[in-house]
């Protein structure tokens, strides 16, 4: 179903295949929709090393998306539908994973505009890793790798500083799920003890 | 001649252990073809976009450095902030990420999984100069290339669209390790929750304890 609203909403900006993304959506602010996509790309939760005018011009092949309110973005386990990441511009997103033996899934985070979601995906087409759902009406900006492909052979050097912007963020999710092994491990093991105190 | 990173001395009777990966792996200063080629083609073609070539692979190549290191060496200390700048990538050999945690009354090792050919060492550390969070040691005699930061920059004026290949080559050598932390931190969470219901039979006091352990907090 959802990929059947995504393909309404992208028919809804008429573009043709292989233009730039047209940014008709009127999100009812001063700012156009192309700047507000760039200012959120640069956000510190999204890809802060870019510069302004990279930003722009990275916006120009991102094609603009809306996602009413309850619908699931990205489903855990997905294996179809997985070349593209999700920049949210305005709007709330749940990230939720589903752990063994659990009937029902656990939040990991809520994140809200600015945040980038799906990027892992893109990189190894294996399947999305938590399910995303809309919690309120999301207005983002996706990147596919067709358009990455694009950006590469027509704006090398932006294309350059972009993959080196989502290889940090890659970085400083690999620091930060180090840490949690850690925090775990430490977790387990406390607890562990404190059992084997308690059972001589 | 290969180089080692750490200060262990490189003697004619540990070369001898090198000798049959040198004949594979070696590229000399008048950049032997056959070497190049090895390393490259572990560079190429392992990505689901923007992929390198073989003949790009060889131009980053030609900004590397040849590195080699004993079974049992560490390659990278845990905290370190020298020679952070540098990025490794492994031709041969198996290393062993761990990272250490402390508490008042332990110190002790957390395995983090087993790296090999076609993985990358360093890449935070390169990318923000940082120190280094996890150590890696060395379980077999290992042959690598490194490039440091600076290296980098001068391939991206050189080369930019190289550099886009390369640092999606490196995103998804990055994306696989995200991914075998998650797995594993999805079975700890298990193991915590059963952990968290044999504490509530065995304890008197189970209303009064924390459910997350003393003095822990949970990870967000």
């Amino acid at each position: 179903m959802l990929k059947n609203l995504m393909g309404l909403v992208r028919a809804a900006t008429g573009r043709a295949p292989g233009e730039a993304a047209s940014w008709k959506l009127d999100f009812s602010e001063p700012q156009t929709s192309e700047e507000a996509a760039a200012q959120m790309l640069r956000a510190p939760t999204a890809l802060m090393q870019l510069t302004e005018e990279e930003a722009r011009v990275v916006v120009r092949y991102m094609e603009p998306r809306i996602v009413p309110e309850d619908t699931i973005i990205f489903q855990e386990g997905d294996l179809t539908d997985t070349g593209y990441l999700l920049l949210i511009i305005d709007g709330e997103v749940t990230v939720e994973t589903l752990v063994v033996s659990r009937k029902s899934p656990d939040t990991l985070t809520v994140l809200g505009p600015g945040s980038v979601i799906g990027e892992m995906a893109l990189f190894d087409g294996e399947a999305r890793s938590a399910t995303c759902t809309a919690t309120t009406l999301v207005r983002g900006a996706s990147l596919s790798r067709e358009a990455l492909e694009r950006l590469t052979r027509n704006e090398p050097a932006i294309a350059a500083h972009l993959m080196t912007a989502l290889c940090q963020r890659l970085s400083d999710r690999l620091r930060q799920s180090d840490e949690k092994v850690r925090l775990y491990s430490h977790l387990v093991r406390t607890m562990q003890q404190e059992i084997d105190v308690l059972l001589r | 001649m290969l180089k080692r990173i750490n200060p262990v001395p490189h003697t004619s009777a540990n070369a001898s252990r090198f000798g049959p990966l040198l004949d594979e792996w070696l590229w000399p200063a008048d950049g032997n073809a056959l070497g190049i080629d090895a390393v490259a083609r572990i560079l190429c073609g392992r990505t689901k976009m923007l992929s390198l070539s073989l003949e790009q692979a060889r131009k980053v190549v030609g900004y590397m450095r040849p590195y080699s290191a004993l079974a049992g060496d560490v390659l990278v200390e845990q905290g370190a902030t020298e020679g952070s700048y540098d990025l490794l990538l492994l031709v041969h050999g198996t290393v062993r990420a761990c990272t250490t945690v402390s508490s008042p009354d332990a110190t002790y090792e957390v395995d983090l999984g087993k790296l090999g050919q076609g993985d990358f060492i360093g890449d935070a550390g390169m990318l923000d100069g940082h120190a280094r969070q996890a150590s890696y040691v060395a379980l077999t005699d290992v042959v690598g290339a490194t490039i440091s930061r600076a290296s980098l920059e001068v391939l991206a004026q050189d080369h930019p669209g190289i550099v886009t290949r390369f640092m999606a080559t490196l995103c998804q050598r990055l994306v696989v390790r995200v991914r075998h932390n998650n797995r594993f931190i999805g079975m700890q969470m298990e193991h915590v929750r059963q952990l968290q219901d044999r504490l509530a039979h065995v304890s008197p006091d189970a209303e009064d304890l924390p459910s997350n352990g003393p003095d822990i907090p949970l990870p967000p």
